[in-house]
């Protein structure tokens, strides 16, 4: 099923068309990898995704109501800036309501979230102090907290080491596995998107390609990505 | 010390201003808007000697222009980049104002000590009822609004994505900032803002590992600053500003020792 269809989207800076002509569709428990090079606009469609971004052409069509969408940007200034538990920082998702206090429903849901992103034993831990890894895994924890039918993860494994890219990406793919979540990920890892993406879509100004993973030809990707790999 | 009516006046007020102060001033530190609400005191200065002139008390004059530039300020929208050089410009504005308004209202140089430098011991009784009831509205404001303002001051990046009204819990923000700043200054005055709204929650946000704790300890080191100062400056006649501007940064140096996990 599909959950987000793009038909022949353009955006247009000024003068410039970044893209046009883009079709893509986002499927129901399925990751999709936007990729392509450095100012190509890959942040600017998930910004439109994100409604803050007008198109110039084209539409962005959710199949049913539109999802909880939650995008994990890369950029996180504020996360490093304070001691605060990361449970408390995962915690800054539950920005509904009056209640000052947190609710023993949310706070259940919290310990939930927790030990699905492997971070139990770290929930006491400061924010700023924690290692990059484990920073995305809270991120992340973040914005799976409000159970959301979208996850949009910006290069989340961008600078991550080996071991812990893989781990916050096995993270991701469970999480996947066990409820109503489609993925849209930014990304410049060949190796993490063969691994853990299943669509993709290659953002160029002149003709996008939109399709599976496993036909995606890798050759001619490697040699203009090879410095961001 | 207890049973003089302006002592009990400047413990009841004091306390709540740093109440108010501690409970606003978190948010201020973690949203990066210390400099702003200092930017705000100063436009305050003019918005107090603005009151003067006009015959009102200081507080409506301040409140008055607080209040607008705030929103103005949101209606702007904060861009990043250019802010700092606007605050710079608007607060030389101010204080030229202030000056302009203070010479205008030919009040004498008591008048404006007091505002610069705030006047707790000579509070009025009216100027009790209107802070105490711009302190509850800030309080009860800011509690009904906590969690959205928590995810905005803490999370920026991604509050502007999650939260739907944004610009209206901005806007909202300011104003209560600027409540705060109007109130506080009746302490402390309005060059000495830092004190009060800035000092404590910055000390608090090294130890505290949630919000709430961060709020707790803001307003604890605010009521202990305010108490030891009045206690002190009436035994020895010195002013209170001074007090509490050495106490609260004396806290928030020792915070700055602090390592510890």
């Amino acid at each position: 099923m599909t959950v987000l269809t793009g038909t022949d989207v353009g955006i247009k800076f000024g003068q410039r068309w970044l893209y046009r002509h883009v079709n893509f569709e986002l499927r129901n428990q399925r990751v999709l990898a936007v990729i392509g090079d450095n100012g190509v606009g890959k942040t600017t469609l998930i910004r439109a995704i994100l409604e803050k971004q007008k198109l110039t052409e084209g539409q962005l069509n959710w199949t049913n109501q539109k999802p909880v969408v939650r995008y994990v940007p890369q950029e996180r200034p504020d996360a490093q800036d304070f001691p605060l538990r990361i449970s408390e920082f995962v915690s800054l998702s539950f920005d509904q309501g009056w209640q000052p206090w947190q609710t023993k429903a949310e706070k259940a849901q919290i310990a939930h979230i927790l030990e699905d992103t492997n971070l139990v034993k770290l929930a006491n831990r400061r924010i700023d102090r924690a290692s990059g890894g484990e920073r995305q895994r809270a991120y992340l924890a973040q914005a799976l907290l409000v159970n959301p039918g979208v996850l949009i993860l910006d290069e989340a494994t961008a600078n991550l080491d080996n071991v812990a890219k893989y781990e916050l990406m096995d993270v991701v793919r469970h999480y996947r596995d066990h409820h109503q979540l489609s993925i849209i990920m930014i990304s410049h890892d060949l190796e993490i998107i063969q691994e853990y993406a299943d669509d993709y879509l290659l953002l160029k100004p002149d003709g996008s390609e939109f399709g599976e993973v496993k036909d995606l030809d890798v050759t001619q990707l490697e040699v203009g990505n090879q410095d961001h790999a | 010390m207890l049973s003089y009516p302006f002592m009990q006046n400047a413990f009841l007020v004091g306390t709540l201003i740093a109440i108010v102060s501690g409970f606003i001033g978190v948010f201020v530190v973690a949203r990066h808007m210390s400099f702003l609400s200092h930017t705000l005191s100063e436009i305050g200065f003019a918005g107090a000697s603005f009151g003067l002139f006009m015959g009102w008390s200081p507080l409506v004059g301040m409140l008055i222009f607080t209040i607008l530039s705030a929103t103005t300020i949101g209606e702007l929208g904060m861009e990043e980049g250019r802010s700092e050089s606007l605050i710079s410009a608007v607060s030389a504005v101010a204080i030229g104002l202030g000056i302009a308004f203070l010479a205008l209202s030919q009040k004498n140089a008591s008048a404006a000590t007091s505002i610069l430098f705030g006047s707790i011991f000579s509070i009025s009784h009216e100027n009790i009822i209107q802070v105490v009831i711009l302190a509850v509205i800030v309080l009860v404001v800011g509690l009904v609004c906590y969690r959205p303002l928590r995810h905005f001051a803490f999370d920026y990046n991604t509050a502007i994505f999650s939260l739907k009204h944004i610009v209206w819990i901005e806007v909202l923000f300011l104003i209560l900032m600027a409540m705060t700043v109007a109130i506080s200054s009746q302490i402390v005055g309005s060059l000495l803002i830092f004190i009060l709204i800035t000092l404590p929650a910055s000390a608090a946000m090294r130890w505290g590992r949630t919000v709430w704790q961060m709020i707790g300890l803001a307003i604890l080191f605010g009521i202990v600053g305010v108490w030891s100062a009045l206690i002190l400056s009436y035994w020895t006649n010195v002013p209170v500003s001074f007090y509490i501007a050495i106490i609260e940064a004396g806290i928030y140096f020792v915070s700055l020792i602090n390592k510890d996990e």
